[in-house]
């Protein structure tokens, strides 16, 4: 189950601008790494580039999983989905015209297609079965406290409510390294104990988790590690509470002048 | 939800079924004749409203599939069992849209509208000249309908594809809630969200087109036996933008779309054939209208009806 993503020397240019400037991490299992910095130090496209949704050079990328390395050097978007690497997007992408619930099953959806293909020939009987295929689905919701919207429309929800089920969407996928941009962006109080406690509960289920993330008092009570970003390059990596309380770090990403 | 919601769809199937039984018996034949033509590109609705509804394909060479279904049946029937004139056609279908869509595989959004569109005006070229096969620009007249006992002329045509394009709304509707038409929507709305979920854009893409040739087809072979004829003018441009218009007026994607589509684009303009030159200018004002006013088509006009007078349970029009 458990499963490592290692990154080195991961580097992005967009043009003449290093956006990523040889950064390297690793993702641990049951263990949640950190990516602080201030707009445009390159956080999102750390994720973008391990994601494979913008082009990257690396020294290495590997994904380590029951006792097996993979090089993904040079893989697909879809390659690194299927293989359990599962991103979340700062404006939550939901698919209109879907309900919810169906939503949230997307998560599943390459190995639904695969595995209960048969359902496009409707009928009462397979009709148990779709209740059932959306059945973790459903749950999914009902832990983040979204049971009662699992038939909307998503357009219909909140921003914050979008941003959890695409979390939900993610907790079903069967991911086992988690890259969560911005998570806790745009959601109420109540929302982020919600979203806080659902992503300790998928840190203990033994999912390794990179989170991009603003709110630095999650960021603190969440990351194990942490690791801050300007302009591209690390300037700082450590214990979450040491990387917090460093005056570089404030100085820098706060504008904290510190006496 | 699920068991109730395919319930549904049942009902309404069994619904289509009689209300094409019940037009059998109560229109008059020139009636039945438009009634049946309406249902056959109600039947081949549903394909193109599974191409560009579920799938946000858009395809202008459909009419190939329609050509296929037609030439089809008016060789075989003469010369195989009733089951072999479908099937066949079918599966050279299936073959032609395999070819196509490797063809176009890399070929997105509009580009891939236009490689289509070439696609039709080819297999019009082809029509007119495989003469042994099609009889070219003259046509093969003189097909035989399906029989249906009690009925005659259009009626049985009218009983038959009735109830063909029940089942086929029946598992178009099915389609949509299975994991492959899901799949196939968030092809449609969210290509970056689809590649995050591991989706395979490219297979998504390849059945769809697959898919959505089937009733095209059957509903040619409909069409061939409807009018005892089939020539090369039947697959013309305006079929393939007819096709089209009924996905897009019905409103891409929702369940009732090529049965009202069809009414629209088909039933309507028979009804003022005093004005049938104007048809083009027809399709092309409904369009525009439709592209800037409902750009979801009359399943906009369910939405507000429901808002409007029922029930505030539930959402959009699908």
């Amino acid at each position: 189950m458990s499963a490592r993503l290692s990154v080195k020397d991961l580097t992005v240019r967009f043009g003449g601008v290093v956006a990523v400037d040889r950064l390297s991490l690793d993702v641990e299992p049951g263990l949640i790494l950190g990516l602080i910095g201030p707009n445009g130090a390159g956080k999102s496209t750390v994720i973008n580039a391990i994601t494979a949704f913008v082009p990257s050079t690396t020294a290495q990328l590997v994904f380590e999983a029951d006792g097996k390395a993979t090089d993904l050097g040079g893989t697909t978007s879809r390659v690194r989905s299927r293989i359990g690497i599962i991103r979340t997007f700062q404006t939550p992408r939901l698919i209109p015209e879907l309900t919810v619930a169906q939503n949230v099953a997307m998560g599943r959806i390459s190995r639904d297609v695969r595995s209960r293909w048969f359902e496009l020939f409707g009928g009462p009987a397979l009709a148990g079965g779709a209740r059932r295929r959306l059945a973790p689905a459903v749950e999914a919701l009902a832990a983040l406290g979204l049971e009662d919207v699992a038939e909307e429309d998503p357009s219909r929800l909140s921003l914050g409510e979008q941003r959890l089920v695409e979390i939900a969407r993610a907790s079903v996928s069967g991911a086992r390294v988690l890259l969560l941009d911005e998570p806790f962006a745009g959601l109420s109080s109540a929302e982020q104990d919600r979203l806080a406690q659902e992503i300790a509960q998928l840190r203990v289920a033994g999912i390794a988790i990179l989170l991009v993330e603003h709110h630095l008092e999650h960021v603190r009570s969440l990351a194990d590690t942490v690791i801050a970003m300007d302009q591209g390059a690390e300037f700082l990596r450590g214990g979450a509470v040491d990387v917090l309380d460093s005056q570089s770090v404030r100085e820098r990403y706060l504008g904290e002048v510190v006496a | 939800m699920q068991v109730t919601r395919q319930r549904t769809y049942a009902i309404e199937a069994a619904a289509i079924a009689a209300v094409a039984i019940a037009a059998a018996v109560v229109l008059r034949p020139h009636e039945s004749q438009v009634a049946a033509l309406t249902v056959i590109f109600a039947l081949a609705g549903i394909g193109l409203n599974i191409l560009v509804g579920y799938a946000g394909l858009v395809s202008l060479g459909h009419v190939v599939f329609f050509a296929i279904g037609g030439y089809g049946w008016a060789r075989l029937s003469e010369i195989a069992p009733v089951p072999i004139a479908f099937l066949v056609p079918v599966l050279i279908s299936l073959a032609v849209a395999a070819g196509i869509v490797v063809v176009t595989l890399r070929v997105a959004g509009y580009y891939f509208g236009i490689t289509t569109l070439a696609i039709g005006l080819l297999s019009v070229v082809v029509v007119q000249n495989a003469v042994p096969l099609t009889g070219g620009h003259a046509g093969i007249a003189g097909i035989q309908q399906l029989g249906v006992p009690g009925f005659a002329g259009p009626d049985q045509v009218l009983v038959i594809v009735g109830i063909v394009l029940a089942i086929a709304y029946f598992l178009q509707s099915s389609l949509r809630e299975s994991p492959l038409g899901t799949a196939m929507l968030a092809t449609r709305f969210d290509l970056a969200a689809s590649r995050s979920l591991g989706i395979s854009i490219t297979s998504i893409k390849f059945l769809a087109f697959m898919i959505s040739a089937v009733p095209v087809t059957i509903a040619g072979a409909f069409l061939a036996q409807l009018v005892h004829y089939i020539g090369p003018d039947q697959f013309s441009l305006e079929a393939s933008i007819k096709l089209i218009a009924i996905a897009i007026i019905g409103g891409r994607g929702w369940r009732w779309a090529p049965i009202l589509g069809a009414v629209v684009v088909v039933t309507l303009p028979e009804l003022l054939r005093p004005l049938a030159e104007y048809r083009l200018v027809f399709y092309g004002a409904a369009l525009a209208f439709v592209a800037i006013f409902m750009p979801r088509g009359l399943s906009q006009l369910a939405v507000w009806v429901r808002e409007r007078f029922g029930s505030h349970r539930r959402k959009a029009a699908i």
